[in-house]
């Protein structure tokens, strides 16, 4: 009683904090923008290229960046047309499926002539790319032409460190967030909690409770003992439940081992996680489809009306459910949960956004030949009416100015085509960001995010988001080249191991008995080694 | 042919009447096991996507709409998606058919003189490749990079279909055809062109379905040299519409709330496909010409 | 072209005698239209397969794309030990040719006996129906036969387990249970291909010379006698080609459908090769790793379709070279 009162009291607080960061934030957001008109001269470096753009010689800029699905080609992207007027420019897109980046990446990379600018470069290339000298060292640039990225990164505390290699070189230009969050949390069906007169699952026991109360009432009320307590299109979903446990499904530092680099898997902890769900398994509470289940499949079950509890991202499961199913199933309604609470006594969100975030915005290469006139457009991004532009496209068209506020026109919220916000904005800019030198605005999410999402990310991440950090490993770190084949050459093998036996322990087709026999299996293919490399990385990364 | 169905009716046997009857059996059930999910593909592209998604839709359409086929012909980079296609399919039937039977041909003849020394050096490369990466290389140095012969050229030779062509050649046609032309003073090319090829119409019509077939699929050649959207076959385009139902595409955090899935899946496989079976029907009636043989040789 | 070949001729036999020499010489004049027909096929293959072909290298190098085939420094077998030394080499071996041994007992008869089948069909339209319909599914791409897959085969609402059920069995959850992928692998590859695969025997059907049946059945032969002595025989050199190539890829089997197909829970029976070089290649560009397996399956591939070659010149008179 005690533990779920301070619960409350944990939550309503983290509500105000909440709604502070959030009113903080807007408040800063307009600042920017009524500020606008002063910070034009501020943003020197582009001044005189708008005045004596007779002067200059038109030069053609070769970008490489991956499309989206849900975005048209650059070429037609509106916002890249007028920058090719400001600046003088170009634009010459390589612009590949997203999916299919690396193996077009690989043989541009190997081509004479490289693109000059290549946004969205995969994290753990650029070091080796930099190192060999393809890709230009930044720093020069960033401190003496590029005020605007320079403005950034000073509101920015750790984020220079972040990008700073262990040569002391900068590679590329970060994609700079105005609002780190995470995805993927547990989801609930609250019309069936409702019935149940349960409060949405906090401790494991809770979510016991609840997947007892699905499985054996008729919640959907169709005369059948059809209800499933939990699926996911993964069975990775399942095993997040190990957060309860105190570990993560996969590297992580522990800080109750002064922040050691620790492998979920093979910990105690994890055992005692597994016996859990396995014990789930028993039961019946967790779907046995789960083992061969993928979105189409999961979507399909979610559509029949059965499913008590999932995991997913929050545009494409939470939100997209409200949107979808109460047409067909009067009150159906889902929401986030807060990280399950287990003995360990603490709430970890594992998939997060990392803070600092700064992930590749954009590089350039050596075969570039007009590095300065390249670099003077880049920073223009980073710049307010840069950031404008990139988020929001162009006023008038496709946002006008409420009460100092960028809001979206109906072209986007609204669609005539029938369009998403999301696949609206990616007609003129590229949406929410992904690979793009510039600031990702909290303007422009917080549009695009709808109610659902906003209050899972309120409610069920940003509160844990501080304990989840000292677990995650942030994405930034890197590996010298050779440890990283070594990394990887082991890993191989010893993820193939690890997801085949762990199958085999919630399944029950292993014994809990053999899991010394386990842990043993996986330190003999190297494990140790594994972690002592990512603990270098982790202690020169914080260094 | 005609007369051997006559015959066979007059003397027709019970036991052969039996054998008639399994062999319509086993061939009706076989096609059955084979048209019911074709089926479920079928009207699941034209149901309602949530009642695919709900499963209700088993072999007729549920909820009928085209809202699928609608979304995949939006894109107006379908249509010059086709066009490419059709340019690349054709052209590079043409050339893979040609370079295929010039090779099979002499390689055919026994009295080819290297025939081994050839053939060894053909299989070999069905196994022995450089990969994708120095084929990348060759490409861009013989400056195809971004142009129709990146399309049609790297892939046009298929050692395999070579050998089933070597092999028919082999088996149907008569040297002593050979050696009487060639007394009359043709030389060899002459008689591949006046004979040979007139009595290929089966093999060439497998020929054109295999590589036709083939170039219609293709993608990965154009994700390797083709920088220019403009110039993306089919497959390209609808590959990436199809990504969007993909979940990589749903792991973002906006109210993006389409649950599209199976359907558009469906309808993108029926645009696909649809244009290319078409051809078989065409070819089909050279399954049967190929009867004639035995009247020219007589 | 035609050059090289005396030229390479000429080496082989410098010290042999010159009516021998002029006898070589005369049937390479006696071919030489042939050549001339071989010669554009040839060049493709100079440019477009031998050419390339230097790219193997990288098998014994530490690969990377942006420094070229020849930037990486030389590290001899590292690549291929490493293979042999994996955890899983000996399953992998297992399943792979498990699987592909499966695959040729019982698919490669199929396209064969549905050729003959469709032979014997004297109605036109059956037949041309029957031949339209079995060759569609080789349109259907992998990840919709696989999504069809597991909705027919699910536990809770799937077709057959549904006719199980009706029979009093159990459900059964076949996607997952080890010992049922290679059953399902293979049928539904049969499922999709056999049609297609029938086509060039079809072909071959057709070239037969009618006048062999009309001797036949005046002879008073059966249908069966016929189809035994005639009809097989005449398209024995295609099936026998055919299944030489199927032997020259006993050491392969293709990763994209069993990547659909598989988890962890089938990895024990479902993990092949290609699966395994595609995940180590796909962690993160391990290029020289999987040209190094790539490189030790094709020598593999082409030892066997070598000896199997020479087994069937021997027993059937039919060879590739």
């Amino acid at each position: 009683m005690a533990m779920i009162l301070a619960k409350r009291m944990k939550r309503t607080v983290s509500v105000i904090l909440l709604l502070a960061l959030v009113l903080g934030l807007l408040a800063g957001c307009s600042s920017t923008s009524s500020s606008t008109p002063d910070a034009a001269p501020a943003a020197g470096g582009s001044e005189p290229a708008a005045g004596g753009e007779t002067e200059r010689e038109r030069i053609t800029v070769r970008v490489f960046r991956s499309k989206a699905g849900h975005e048209v080609s650059m070429d037609q992207m509106e916002i890249f047309k007028v920058m090719g007027e400001m600046f003088n420019i170009d634009f010459e897109f390589d612009n590949p499926p997203q999916e299919n980046l690396v193996e077009r990446l690989n043989l541009v990379m190997m081509e004479t002539e490289l693109p000059d600018v290549i946004m969205e470069m995969p994290m753990t290339d650029v070091l080796k790319y930099g190192e060999t000298g393809i890709i230009l060292p930044l720093n020069d640039y960033i401190n003496n032409s590029m005020p605007n990225l320079r403005a950034e990164l000073d509101k920015r505390p750790g984020v220079e460190k972040s990008l700073t290699y262990g040569d002391g070189n900068i590679y590329y230009l970060p994609m700079l967030d105005e609002t780190p969050s995470g995805n993927t949390p547990f989801i609930v069906r609250t019309d069936w909690l409702e019935k149940l007169d349960m409060e949405r699952p906090v401790t494991v026991e809770d979510w016991e409770n609840y997947w007892e109360g699905v499985k054996t009432t008729d919640l959907n009320e169709n005369g059948q003992n059809d209800e499933i307590p939990f699926t996911a299109y993964e069975i990775e979903r399942l095993r997040n439940f190990c957060v309860a446990w105190g570990v993560l499904d996969d590297f992580f530092t522990d800080p109750t081992d002064g922040g050691k680099v620790h492998y979920g898997p093979i910990e105690d902890r994890y055992r005692d996680a597994l016996i859990w769900m396995n014990d789930m398994w028993n039961k019946g509470y967790i779907d046995q489809e789960i083992i061969t289940a993928d979105f189409s499949s999961h979507s399909a079950k979610l559509a029949q009306n059965i499913v008590g509890s999932f995991a997913g991202p929050l545009g494409g499961l939470l939100a997209a459910q409200n949107a979808t199913m109460p047409a067909t199933v009067p009150g159906f309604h889902v929401a986030a949960t807060e990280p399950p609470l287990g003995e360990a006594g603490v709430q970890i969100h594992s998939s997060i956004d990392l803070v600092p975030r700064a992930v590749v915005g954009a590089t350039i290469t050596s075969s570039c030949k007009n590095v300065d006139r390249v670099i003077e457009w880049l920073d223009y991004m980073y710049s307010p009416e840069g950031q404008l532009l990139v988020n929001m496209g162009i006023e008038g068209t496709h946002y006008t100015m409420e009460n100092g506020e960028p809001v979206f026109t109906d072209y986007v919220m609204n669609n005539p085509d029938g369009l998403s916000p999301k696949q609206a904005v990616g007609t003129f800019t590229i949406a929410q960001g992904t690979g793009m030198p510039s600031v990702l605005c909290f303007c422009e999410t917080s549009q695009l995010d709808d109610a659902a999402v906003l209050e899972a990310k309120a409610n069920c991440i940003i509160p844990f988001l501080e304990t989840s950090n000292q677990y995650v490993i942030p994405g930034t770190i890197s590996f010298p080249s050779e440890a990283d084949a070594e990394r990887r050459a082991a890993m191989a093998d010893i993820e193939t191991y690890v997801d085949e036996m762990v199958m085999k322990f919630i399944t029950g087709r292993e014994s809990f008995d053999n899991w010394d026999t386990y842990v043993s299996k996986v330190k003999e293919m190297g494990i140790d080694n594994v972690i002592g490399i990512y603990q270098d990385a982790i202690d020169a990364w914080n260094s | 042919m005609e007369r051997t169905k006559k015959n066979t009716k007059i003397k027709e046997t019970t036991g052969e009447r039996v054998f008639t009857w399994v062999v319509y059996g086993i061939l009706i059930l076989f096609c059955a096991v084979i048209v019911f999910p074709l089926l479920h593909i079928i009207s699941g592209s034209f149901s309602d996507p949530m009642s695919l998604l709900r499963g209700e839709v088993s072999f007729w359409p549920k909820g009928f709409t085209l809202s699928m086929y609608e979304k995949v012909f939006k894109d107006a980079s379908i249509w010059q998606g086709y066009g490419n296609t059709i340019l690349y399919t054709v052209l590079g039937t043409c050339i893979s058919v040609v370079l295929t039977a010039f090779a099979a041909y002499p390689l055919s003849r026994k009295d080819f003189y290297g025939r081994n020394l050839f053939m060894g050096l053909f299989v070999f490369t069905m196994f022995f490749t450089g990969g994708m990466i120095p084929t990348f290389l060759i490409v861009q140095r013989l400056k195809l990079l971004n142009t129709i012969w990146a399309m049609v050229l790297p892939t046009a030779v298929s050692t395999y279909n070579m050998i089933i062509m070597r092999t028919f050649f082999e088996s149907t046609i008569p040297y002593e055809l050979v050696e009487s032309a060639s007394l009359d003073g043709c030389n060899d090319i002459i008689i591949f062109f006046r004979i040979v090829l007139p009595l290929s119409g089966p093999i060439l019509a497998v020929m054109v379905l295999f590589y036709g077939v083939g170039l219609w699929n293709s993608w990965f050649p154009a994700l390797l040299y083709l920088k220019n959207r403009a110039m993306y076959p089919l497959q390209m385009v609808l590959r990436e519409v199809l990504i969007q139902s993909d979940i990589s595409n749903m792991a973002g955090s906006s109210g993006d709330v389409e649950i599209i899935g199976d359907g558009l899946k469906y309808a993108t496989m029926v645009v696909a496909t649809l244009p290319i079976m078409c051809l078989y029907p065409f070819l089909q009636k050279y399954f049967v010409k190929g009867v004639m043989i035995g009247a020219v040789k007589g | 072209m035609k050059t090289a070949a005396v030229s390479q001729k000429t080496n082989t036999a410098s010290n042999a005698s010159g009516s021998r020499l002029q006898r070589t010489g005369k049937k390479i004049w006696t071919s030489r239209y042939l050549y001339l027909l071989l010669l554009p096929t040839f060049i493709w293959y100079i440019l477009f397969m031998y050419a390339p072909l230097y790219g193997a290298q990288i098998a014994f190098r530490d690969f990377m794309p942006a420094l070229g085939i020849t930037g990486g420094k030389w590290v001899g077998f590292k690549y291929f030990i490493q293979f042999f030394k994996s955890e899983y080499f000996g399953r992998l071996i297992k399943n792979t040719l498990g699987i592909s041994v499966y695959s040729i007992v019982v698919g490669f008869p199929i396209p064969v006996i549905l050729a003959l089948l469709m032979n014997e069909v004297r109605n036109k339209y059956f037949k041309k129906s029957v031949q339209t319909i079995v060759y569609m599914p080789h349109f259907i791409s992998a990840v919709v036969v696989v999504s069809l897959l597991n909705a027919m085969l699910s536990p809770s609402n799937g077709l057959i387990n549904q006719i199980i059920q009706l029979f009093g069995g159990d459900a059964i959850h076949f996607m997952a249970e080890p010992r049922y992928f290679k059953t399902v692998y293979v049928l539904s590859d049969i499922w999709q291909s056999a049609g297609y695969g029938s086509i060039v025997y079809l072909a071959a059907l057709t070239s037969i010379d009618p006048s062999l049946y009309e001797a036949a059945t005046v002879d008073g032969a059966s249908k069966w006698k016929k189809l035994l002595h005639i009809t097989l025989p005449c398209i024995l050199p295609t099936i026998m080609t055919m299944l030489i190539l199927r032997m020259g890829s006993i050491f392969t089997v293709g990763y994209e459908k069993i990547m659909l197909m598989y988890n962890p829970a089938t990895y024990e029976t479902a993990d092949v090769i290609s699966t395994y070089v595609y995940r180590r290649a796909f962690e993160g560009g391990e290029y020289s790793f999987s040209a190094a397996i790539g490189l030790f399956n094709s020598i593999i591939n082409f030892i066997v379709i070598i000896v199997f070659n020479k087994i069937s010149k021997r027993i059937s008179e039919v060879s590739l070279w």
